[in-house]
């Protein structure tokens, strides 16, 4: 249907809207139309993509000027490609509509390893393997060494791509990986370069998080997005976490063991180079001097390594003195190396700031700032002029010059922690040294600044006024949007007391009691005999569902939960955990009916769908605080309240309820869909949880749901049930949480819409 | 087998009857036998055993020997010597026995009295036919079949095993559903070794497992690695309880075990289970929305609460992956009983396919698509090649049914097309549709007095009594029957098919003869032979058709039809 939202005429590929749908369009329009950051939160299953996709797509043809591209990003490979396929329905509706081809093109960005297309290269499973192998393949210095001698294997797709692709831009479509990967079979080009030279010119981008927020991948990918772009960044209740793992580097024994391993190699490869071809040494030698960074940079396959350091912190000097020479480099490295293990040298516990660290490093063995800088910048060099092909090898030492890097570059917002075993086996030795992002802020501050528009939204953003004081910007709008239901296809229940009347809860004093273990079974398995099909029930922690399943084998309660269905457990292993997905789904499928087991925090809550009969229940067995005894989190809730002011308990159950919200959500998938999500911990019904849940689901949470036995409950879940078996068809739907376009534009419905957004 | 000693009055069949006739002989005579409180004396006869009260003449209770199902009796060391009879209907009948000679005469007469029904049950069992009571019902549910069942089989017309092979069609499908519909076999419990409880006996601290032939099967088909053991060891190796006992101790039963244990017999079999697992890992996951390793794009080392993987309990994790494990295997189990064949890993939907139907939202699309009927053919290369070129209509009505004919007939219609066109260019000039001459012959015999517009014809059938008119009906009926099968065998092309046209030939004839003739002389005899011929001869002229065809087909092609016939 076409709409009308605030003037600007929309193509939207269907033929009835939710009304949300409309209200989320109109506040993001207001966005755009300031040019200013907003966070909306829409539940999740409500079409956020599609309408997302729909209004930003119809902006861009209304104001081609004012609005040249769109970076969506996405967390999962699998999202992306469902944004793809959102985009291709759109862009089809628009052909069908106008009479005639688009002029948009869009594509997806992935690693190497979703797009190579390199007989052998594509076989391997492992990211890193696939990066390094295209390298030698593909890097400038091989590609001359095949010029001198054809037994040199290059990669033909990459020669292909070379020779003819960038002449020829990609006809404008919707391209998704697989398309991608089709095009370039055809074209006899790289289907990963190709998608790298594309992104400059293409209306609409979709990748992952990664290569906006992390400034190694940023750098490369995304260098050349202009100003007048709007990037949104779906499901972005974790951006934070993204966010400070991009900047955060961790060190342990064995990395530095072969960190010295590589330097070895280095060594060696210097001398030979020295007594063979001495004149290449020296040339790098005096580009360093000249300072100028790379005039061969330009050439994108090189771009294997890149510097950890923001764009904006990267100084336009000449490297200094010290390290130029490239055995003078390799002893530097070394010794900076020996110094970290003398730090891992400890007894106790040592925490620091990064000035600390520099002063250390400076009085035990001399090293200054400066050169600790560029020692990322200057390894990059030194590799590349060294041709060394394979790669791999080389990440422990890559990892520890980023670290050098940014612990001289930053000296806020960061820390260092070493600790000499782990805190649960203090007996054995297990040194790391985390250098911890403390600051999410740092990371993505970039990007607000450098785009017109950015948007974050997600199904669970609540409550909404953390963000943007942890990533400490200013948006105009804010926004959270409840679900407009016909029925009440949401039961969202605090079970706090067993049959026994003994309190359920996680909290630490109590979580190992058999009683409240044995109670969470109860509940489990009277949920499962009245729940038809997919039940999924998330626990705290991985280690709190393994010692819940080892006794409730002892209890009996596995026994007795196979009897009514098929069990299966997350794993730590994620093919392993895959496998029993499947199998879960199966289960489902053809009737036999299935419990899922699976952890707060884990892959399965944060990336699969569990709707319609998949997840007729979700069961959330205590609140998922993140633990926090760990010191990093420590460091970081006193980081946050000296810079934030944000109460270090409000910091911790915000996480732990928007974690929680996150798999209470994965039950629902459209208005057609329904399902109970039964939160199992007395904590829960405390107005500080409670509020902090998301807004569609605090309205259908009941006062007088907030405190059951778990026989009440399963009543309430055997009369719901019932209700909702009843056919539910789109009449009765229509005009309340369905619209047609006629009823959209009738005057009361407008008024409606009005009032919801002014009301939020 | 312990008699059911229940309080539950029965219900018993009160039949009074005389005793029918003095040929019954019987065969034993049981006095003092009581039948709810009442004494009596039990007859034991020839066909039925009976009941009745000391001084009485007939009978109180008599049940058939062929309408009881069974017979039980009490357990030794009961007060109450009592036999009960259990009938086909769901009711029950019990005696007690009440010899006052003591306990142990009321227990010979019980077991003269077991011997003797144990010995004539089995004769009067009765045949229950289920193939023939499924046939039953279908006719009695099914007029129009049972009434060309009478007609054509009770009428020697065509065989009842032809009737029921080729004529109840939905009697045939009907029972092919039935037949799919019990290949589903059950699934196995998820909880089967929960269901092996160990008990102890009490007394020298020993633990006892319940094994029924149920939960070994589900053991069996749950891992298949056990069952090869099983197959290996026993009897050669060790005793079949040797084995259970061997696996009750073995890891299978006790999760928490570790399967690395190398005295355990059940050792390799654990470890076959496990690459079986791994080869899973590798060939299953095909949902590329499901495929957790790929699910992130960029792999990134510092991902992970501090490892907490290592300090772990290993014996957790076993009992993890031991769960999941399980599951599969029983979710395949139930598969492979499903299928039949072992389960093929099935081609993973296109991921293209997979995506779009993970994003729509049906309640946002409109669905007015109209519902699609379902085409069910039964002949498919019918439906794809067209009719077969050498398709004869009945009484060649249409002579040139042949590829030529047809292509004539295309190119007719096409230069009709194009005349139609061709008056008026590209636009259709409604003038050129017909020749002056066809418009006014239709004209004039829509007028008054043409052939179109002549009144109803005076209906002969109007005169007949509506006795009459259902027989003329049924006989459309049966006729059109058999003539359907006879054309379906057209062009005879095989042996088979040849042989089905004789076969319908002669039915025919013989329907002629059995039905077709009597019913146009009662016919005659109730109106006149003029009428009767109008009436009979729609029926004559069809199987005159078919006789004809039937003909000219033997006579181009010499059929061995004596023979056929004579078989």
């Amino acid at each position: 249907m076409k709409l009308n939202v605030d003037g600007l005429l929309v193509y939207f590929p269907y033929d009835y809207i939710y009304p949300e749908q409309f209200s989320y369009m109109l506040e993001l329009k207001r966005a755009l139309d300031a040019k200013g950051h907003c966070l909306l939160e829409m539940p999740s299953g409500t079409g956020k993509t599609t309408t997302l996709l729909s209004l930003i797509v119809a902006y861009m043809k209304a104001h081609p000027l004012d609005l040249t591209k769109l970076v969506y990003c996405s967390r999962t490979v699998p999202e992306i490609e469902k944004v793809m396929e959102e985009l291709r329905k759109l862009m089809n509706y628009y052909e069908k509509e106008m009479g005639m081809e688009q002029n948009i093109l869009g594509l997806a960005l992935s690693s190497r390893k979703n797009l190579c297309i390199h007989p052998s290269v594509s076989k391997e499973r492992e990211g890193k393997v696939v990066d390094g192998r295209c390298y030698s393949l593909t890097a400038s210095f091989v590609r001359a060494r095949h010029a001198a001698d054809d037994a040199v294997p290059i990669c033909e797709f990459y020669e292909g791509f070379d020779a003819h692709g960038k002449e020829f831009p990609l006809p404008p479509g919707v391209y998704n990986l697989d398309d991608l990967k089709e095009y370039g079979q055809m074209k006899r080009w790289c289907p990963y370069f190709l998608a790298r030279h594309t992104i400059t010119h293409a209306n609409i981008v979709v990748y992952s998080y990664h290569y906006l927020l992390d400034p190694k991948i940023a750098e490369v990918v995304s260098k050349e997005i202009s100003k007048t772009s709007v990037v949104v960044f779906d499901e972005a209740h974790n951006i934070d976490n993204v966010c400070i793992d991009s900047m955060s580097v961790k060190i342990t024994k064995r990395l530095l063991d072969k960190c010295s391993n590589s330097i070895t190699i280095l060594e060696t490869t210097i001398s030979n180079m020295k007594e063979n071809d001495s004149k290449r040494l020296e040339k790098e030698y005096k580009r360093l001097v000249e300072g100028l960074r790379d005039a061969t940079i330009a050439r994108e396959t090189d771009m294997a390594l890149v510097n950890p350091v923001l764009p904006s912190e990267i100084l336009e000097e000449a490297v200094p003195g010290t390290i130029r020479t490239a055995e003078h480099f390799v002893a530097f490295l070394k010794r900076v190396v020996e110094y970290i293990k003398t730090r891992l040298r400890v007894q106790h516990v040592v925490q620091e700031s990064p000035a600390g660290f520099l002063r250390d490093i400076h009085t035990k063995v001399c090293i200054d700032r400066k050169p600790l800088r560029f020692s990322a910048e200057r390894l990059a060099s030194l590799i590349r002029t060294l041709e060394i092909s394979d790669l791999t090898d080389f990440s422990p030492l890559v990892t520890v010059s980023h670290f050098a890097t940014l612990v001289s570059t930053y000296t806020k917002g960061f820390t260092i922690i070493i600790e000499p075993f782990e805190d649960r086996a203090p007996t054995v030795s297990n040194p790391i040294l985390y250098f911890s992002c403390l600051d999410s802020s740092i990371a993505i501050k970039p990007v607000f600044n450098r785009f017109q528009t950015v948007v974050i939204t997600s199904g669970t953003l609540s409550p909404l006024d953390m963000y943007p004081k942890i990533l400490d910007f200013h948006p105009v709008i804010m926004t959270s949007f409840t679900m407009t239901l016909a029925r009440p296809c949401i039961l969202p229940m605090i079970v706090s007391k067993g049959n026994d009347q003994v309190a359920m809860s996680s909290r630490y004093e109590t979580r190992e009691d058999t009683a409240v273990i044995r109670n969470y079974g109860n509940l489990l398995v009277e949920v499962a005999a009245a729940v038809p099909d997919g039940i999924v029930c998330f626990f705290t922690s991985y280690l709190y569902l393994e010692t819940i399943v080892s006794s409730w084998y002892d209890q009996g309660i596995i026994d007795q939960l196979q009897r009514h269905k098929l069990l299966f457990i997350e794993t730590q292993d994620a093919a392993e955990t895959s496998l029993a997905l499947i199998n879960y789904i199966k289960a489902c499928d053809n009737g036999r009916g299935a419990v899922l087991l699976s952890v707060a925090r884990g892959k399965v809550s944060e990336g699969i769908d569990f709707d319609h009969h998949l997840g007729r229940a979700v069961l959330m067995f205590g609140i998922p605080y993140v633990y926090t005894q760990s010191r990093i989190l420590r460091a970081r809730l006193e980081y946050l309240r000296d810079q934030f002011q944000i109460k270090e308990n409000d910091f911790l159950t915000f996480d732990a309820m928007r974690h929680a919200a996150q798999c209470l959500g994965r039950c629902m998938r459209g208005k057609t869909d329904y399902g109970i999500m039964i939160l199992a911990d007395k904590r829960f019904s405390r107005a500080d949880k409670r509020s902090k849940l998301p807004k569609w689901i605090q309205e259908h949470l009941k006062d007088t749901n907030c405190n059951l036995s778990t026989e009440e409950c399963v009543q309430i879940c055997k009369r719901w049930l019932r209700q909702m078996a009843q056919p539910f068809s789109r009449e009765d739907q229509l005009g309340i949480s369905l619209l047609t376009l006629e009823q959209l534009q009738s005057e009361e419905m407008q008024k409606k819409i009005q009032q919801r957004a002014q009301g939020v | 087998m312990a008699l059911l000693i229940s309080r539950r009055i029965f219900r018993p069949h009160f039949i009074f009857r005389k005793m029918t006739s003095s040929s019954e002989s019987i065969l034993l005579l049981v006095p003092h036998v009581k039948l709810k409180k009442n004494e009596g004396e039990l007859y034991l006869m020839s066909e039925r055993l009976g009941w009745m009260v000391g001084n009485k003449d007939s009978f109180n209770v008599s049940h058939k020997y062929s309408d009881i199902k069974t017979q039980k009796i009490s357990p030794e060391g009961k007060p109450k010597v009592q036999l009960q009879v259990c009938l086909h209907d769901g009711s029950a009948t019990t005696f007690q026995f009440v010899n006052p000679s003591g306990q142990a005469e009321q227990m010979a007469d019980r077991d003269k009295v077991k011997d003797l029904l144990q010995l004539m049950l089995p004769k009067f069992k009765r045949m229950v036919n289920k193939d023939l009571e499924e046939k039953k019902l279908f006719l009695s549910e099914n007029p129009q079949y049972r009434q060309l069942y009478m007609d054509l089989v009770k009428s020697n017309v065509i065989s009842a095993e032809e009737f029921w092979s080729d004529y109840a069609t939905q009697f045939i499908k009907q029972q092919q559903d039935t037949k799919n519909a019990t290949q589903q076999d059950v699934g196995i419990s998820a909880s089967f070794l929960a269901d092996i409880k160990p008990q102890t006996d009490g007394c020298n601290g020993g633990v006892r497992y319940l094994l029924t032939s149920d939960v070994m099967a589900s053991i069996f088909r749950t891992y298949p690695s056990v069952k090869q053991k099983h197959l290996k060891c026993v009897p050669n190796k060790m005793t079949e309880e040797e084995f259970w006992k061997k696996f009750f101790s073995s890891h299978y039963l006790h999760r928490d075990k570790n399967i690395n244990d190398t005295k355990d017999l059940f050792t390799d079999c654990g470890k076959q289970d496990e690459q079986v697992l791994r080869q899973d890992l590798t060939t299953a996951i095909n949902d590329p929305l499901l495929d957790l390793t790929a699910l992130n794009d960029v792999e990134d080392e510092t991902s992970g609460t501090p490892s907490n993987a290592k300090i772990n309990n290993i014996a957790h994790q076993n009992m993890i992956r031991r769960f999941n494990q399980h599951s599969i295997l029983v979710l395949k189990a139930s598969e492979q009983a499903a299928g039949a064949e072992p389960a093929v890993v099935e081609a993973a939907p296109p991921k293209r396919m997979r995506l779009q139907e993970a994003l729509t939202y049906d309640d946002l699309d409109s669905s007015e698509s109209n519902p699609n009927v379902q085409l069910n053919l039964c002949r498919i290369e019918r439906y794809l090649n067209g009719p077969p070129t050498t398709v004869p209509s009945q009484a060649g009505v249409n002579r040139n049914g042949s590829s030529t004919g047809l292509a004539v007939d295309s190119n007719t219609f096409k230069s009709i097309l194009g005349r139609w066109m061709r008056g008026g260019g590209d636009r259709y000039n409604p003038l050129d549709v017909l020749s002056s001459a066809t418009a006014v012959t239709v004209l004039g015999e829509l007028s008054i007095g043409g052939s179109l517009m002549r009144g109803p014809q005076p209906n002969s059938a109007i005169h007949l009594t509506s006795e009459l008119q259902k027989e003329l009906k049924e006989l459309y009926v049966s006729l059109s029957e058999i003539l359907k099968h006879f054309w379906a065998a057209f062009p005879p092309s095989t042996p088979e098919l040849v042989q089905k046209t004789n076969r319908m030939i002669d039915a025919l004839h013989k329907f002629n003869q059995a039905k077709l003739t009597p019913y146009e002389q009662k016919l005659i005899q109730a109106s006149t032979s003029s009428e009767a011929e109008n009436i009979i001869r729609p029926l004559r002229f069809q199987l005159q058709a078919a006789i004809r065809k039937h003909s000219q087909l033997s006579e181009r092609r010499p059929l061995p039809r004596t023979v056929v016939s004579s078989m």
